[in-house]
Formats: structure tokens, C-alpha cells, sequence
């Protein structure tokens, strides 16, 4: 079960953002002049995939953005648009992630970079997964194993109906 | 959760607590009424009251608790954390952070007779447990942190440590003040303190916190001191 703690702070996401399972996706808090500690509004652009229980505490994502799985994005972080973060990597604090690039590690640093057609490789991706996805629903579900009951119940009540349909042809010849 | 049997009895009415003058006294007030009424085998969750000003603790509704856990004044529990005390009391100080899938555990232990040993796990105040980290019959100090997924198992933790993200402590690891323990249990001195200063931030997130959560969370019905009501 995935959180977003939209509660402490406004969430904005764009387009086919996928989040899979056991996501926590909390803003952070940082400090102003005047208010002192402050939460702050948590901005994830377009195609932007993160995997199976990572917690984001992240400022801002853009576009085209891939977080693996188990990843730990530190407190106002900031991740450009097209970069990506290897599974299992522990983002410092405050730390900034430029664009094209790839970040992994414990704690992550720079590890490479980035084709610049991989902006196209992921909008494909992202927008796949979004087409080929079927969502859980408990009443759909019900629906389908209704179906699948009555289907052999149909099947087996054919050939009687054909052979009823073949009596009664007999009998009126 | 909201099935949980458990959840139901906590709900139930218990008897008010006695509350005396001096923080100190209240203190030790609060645990001695807390082992008058486990004696009497029900489990409830209270709400301790140190100052008159009243306890501004925030427990949201969907937290998981079990048997008795006291809290200070100033607490925030944020939702979907557990905090099981089937090994004895838990007692929580003031201004501490619980964020959601913390694991605060108890845990129920035996002696060499097969019998359960009741201990008693006490948890200071300007503490900060952050997402998925797990305590386990540990005794925390003053002022630790405890960030993303770490875990501790039967430890002891003094004050002002810090233990790093995804970092687990190994059993029986006496942690001192000041230390730091980052990559696999490797445990260094902070060189730099700065204590006031986080005081002052968790003091902040706390008051920010105490306001904005009840906004869109349901606070926990819990047994309130006699002064407060």
C-alpha cells in the first residue's frame, strides 16, 4: 500500500506518473526566514516511474525521472529532469541531481550519464505501462468469477440444447 | 484495523489518572497508576499531562497501539505506525515524532522457567523516528534521531545519537552520546553538535504539526488526565 502524505503538504504530479507498490511519498520541511519550519509543496513532473518501496522526500522531480526500488530520496532533494536513481541508493539531503545523469550508491553519488534519447525511452515506458495496466477492483473481480462460473454452465447446456434441438426436429419429422 | 478487537476495548472508559504537582512526582505518579491498572489486565492507551496548559499530543486514528503506552505532551503520531507493548509499558516522553511505519515494539521475553519477564521501555523526549524505522526493547535516551528504514533490536541508545538511513544496529550495541552510526553498524563521535538547534526545529515541527495534522487526520480517542477535561 503506497502513501502520499498530501495532508503535510500539496502534491502536484503531471502525466503518467506510476508509483508501484509500498511508495511513501511524503514533502519535506525547510526552514524560512519568517516561519521558521515550514512545509513545503512537492512537485513531480511528467513519466516519472518509481518503484517498489522507495520513500521520496524529495522538493521538486521532473520530467522523465526513474527511482529503483528501496531508494531513499533525502529531504529537499532536488531531481532534474531525465536522470535516473539505481535501486537500492540512499539520496544525502539536499542534494541535487542534475539532468542526463545517472545516481546510486549508499550514499549516491554520480555514477554516469545518460543517452539523450532516453527522454523518448521513457515516455514510452511510463505511458506502456499506464496502457497495459488493469487495475484491482473487488466488484470487477467478482463480475469476472461470476462470468467464469456461468461459462462451463453455458458450455455444458449447449450440446443439451442441440440435442433437445435435434429431438424435437425428430419428433416433428 | 478499525476491526481490531483490541481497538475497541482501548475506546472503553478506564479510570482517571491521578495527577500530582511537580513533573518529577508526576512521573513517577503516572507509572505507578500505569502498573495499578495492568494489574487489573486491560489494555488502554493514555495521555499524560505534565503542563496546565494541556498536552497538545496528536495521535491520528488509523496508528496501531497495543497494550499501554503512555505518551508525554506534544507527541505526534502520525498514521499507519505501530506501537506494540506485549512485553510491558511503553512510555514516551515528550515532543517526539512518530512518522508513519514506525515500528515501536516491546518485545514479550521469558526467563530460563518459561515465564514472561515484564520490562519496561522508556523512550526520552526530542526524539525523531522517521518512515519504516524499527525499535525493538531498545531504552532511548534525549534528542536521537532515527532515520528511514534503520532498525535496532535490544539495544541501548544514550542521548543525541543519530543513526543514518537504512542502517541496522546489531544486538546488544551500547550506543553512547554523541555517536553517529552510518553504513553497516560502523559507530562514530559527532564532532559537531548543534543541540539547541534541533531542539528548536523539533519544537517547530511540532507545533506546525499539532496544528495542521488534525485538519485532515482523525485524532485517536484516548484516555485524557482529569485536568484537561
Amino acid at each position: 500500500m503506497s502513501i502520499l502524505r498530501g495532508d503535510l503538504a500539496q502534491i502536484k504530479m503531471g502525466q503518467y506518473v506510476i508509483l508501484r507498490e509500498d511508495v511513501v511519498i511524503r514533502p519535506t520541511y525547510t526552514k524560512t526566514k519568517q516561519k521558521g519550519l515550514k512545509y513545503v509543496q512537492l512537485s513531480i513532473g511528467d513519466n516519472v516511474y518509481i518503484d517498489k518501496a522507495s520513500i521520496v522526500c524529495a522538493l521538486k522531480i521532473g520530467n522523465n525521472v526513474h527511482i529503483g526500488k528501496n531508494c531513499i530520496i533525502g529531504h529537499r532533494s532536488i531531481l532534474r529532469d531525465n536522470c535516473r536513481i539505481l535501486d537500492g541508493s540512499i539520496l544525502p539531503p539536499d542534494t541535487i541531481v542534475p539532468p542526463f545523469t545517472v545516481y546510486g550508491g549508499r550514499p549516491a553519488t554520480y555514477i554516469g550519464e545518460l543517452p539523450e534519447t532516453i527522454g523518448v525511452i521513457h515516455k514510452d515506458l511510463t505511458t506502456n505501462f499506464y496502457k497495459n495496466f488493469q487495475g484491482v477492483d473487488p466488484r470487477r473481480q467478482g463480475g469476472g468469477n461470476q462470468q467464469q462460473q456461468q461459462q462451463p454452465v453455458s458450455s455444458s447446456s449447449q450440446p443439451q440444447n442441440t440435442a433437445r434441438a435435434l429431438a424435437e426436429q425428430e419428433r416433428q419429422n | 484495523m478499525e476491526g481490531n478487537p483490541q481497538d475497541k476495548q482501548q475506546r472503553q472508559p478506564q479510570p482517571q489518572q491521578e495527577k500530582l504537582a511537580t513533573p518529577e512526582s508526576n512521573k513517577q505518579g503516572g507509572q505507578s497508576s500505569a502498573r495499578g491498572q495492568t494489574a487489573k489486565g486491560d489494555s488502554s492507551t493514555q495521555l499524560k499531562s505534565e503542563s496546565p496548559s494541556g498536552p497538545k499530543t496528536f495521535i491520528a486514528e488509523k496508528t496501531e497501539i497495543v497494550g499501554r503506552v503512555t505518551f508525554g505532551d506534544n507527541c505526534i503520531v502520525h498514521p499507519l505506525c505501530s506501537i506494540i507493548a506485549e512485553g510491558g509499558d511503553i512510555h514516551i516522553g515528550e515532543y517526539n515524532i512518530i512518522e508513519e511505519k514506525v515500528k515501536i515494539i516491546n518485545r514479550l521475553k521469558k526467563d530460563e522457567n518459561g515465564q514472561p519477564v515484564k520490562r519496561k521501555m522508556i523512550i526520552g523526549s526530542y526524539n525523531v523516528f522517521e518512515v519504516y524505522s524499527t525499535i525493538e526493547s531498545t531504552d532511548i535516551g534525549d534528542m536521537n534521531e532515527f532515520q528511514h528504514r534503520c532498525a535496532i533490536i535490544d539495544s541501548r541508545v544514550d542521548n543525541y545519537c543519530q543513526i543514518n538511513p537504512a542502517v541496522t544496529v546489531s544486538r546488544g550495541t551500547h550506543l553512547e552520546s554523541y555517536s553517529v552510526v552510518y553504513d553497516d553498524g560502523k559507530i562514530r563521535k559527532n564532532q559537531e553538535p548543534n543541540e539547541e538547534a534541533k531542539k528548536v526545529g523539533i519544537k517547530e515541527l511540532c507545533a506546525f504539526l499539532s496544528e495542521q495534522l488534525p485538519k485532515h487526520n482523525k485524532a485517536r480517542v484516548v484516555q485524557q488526565p482529569a485536568e484537561s477535561k
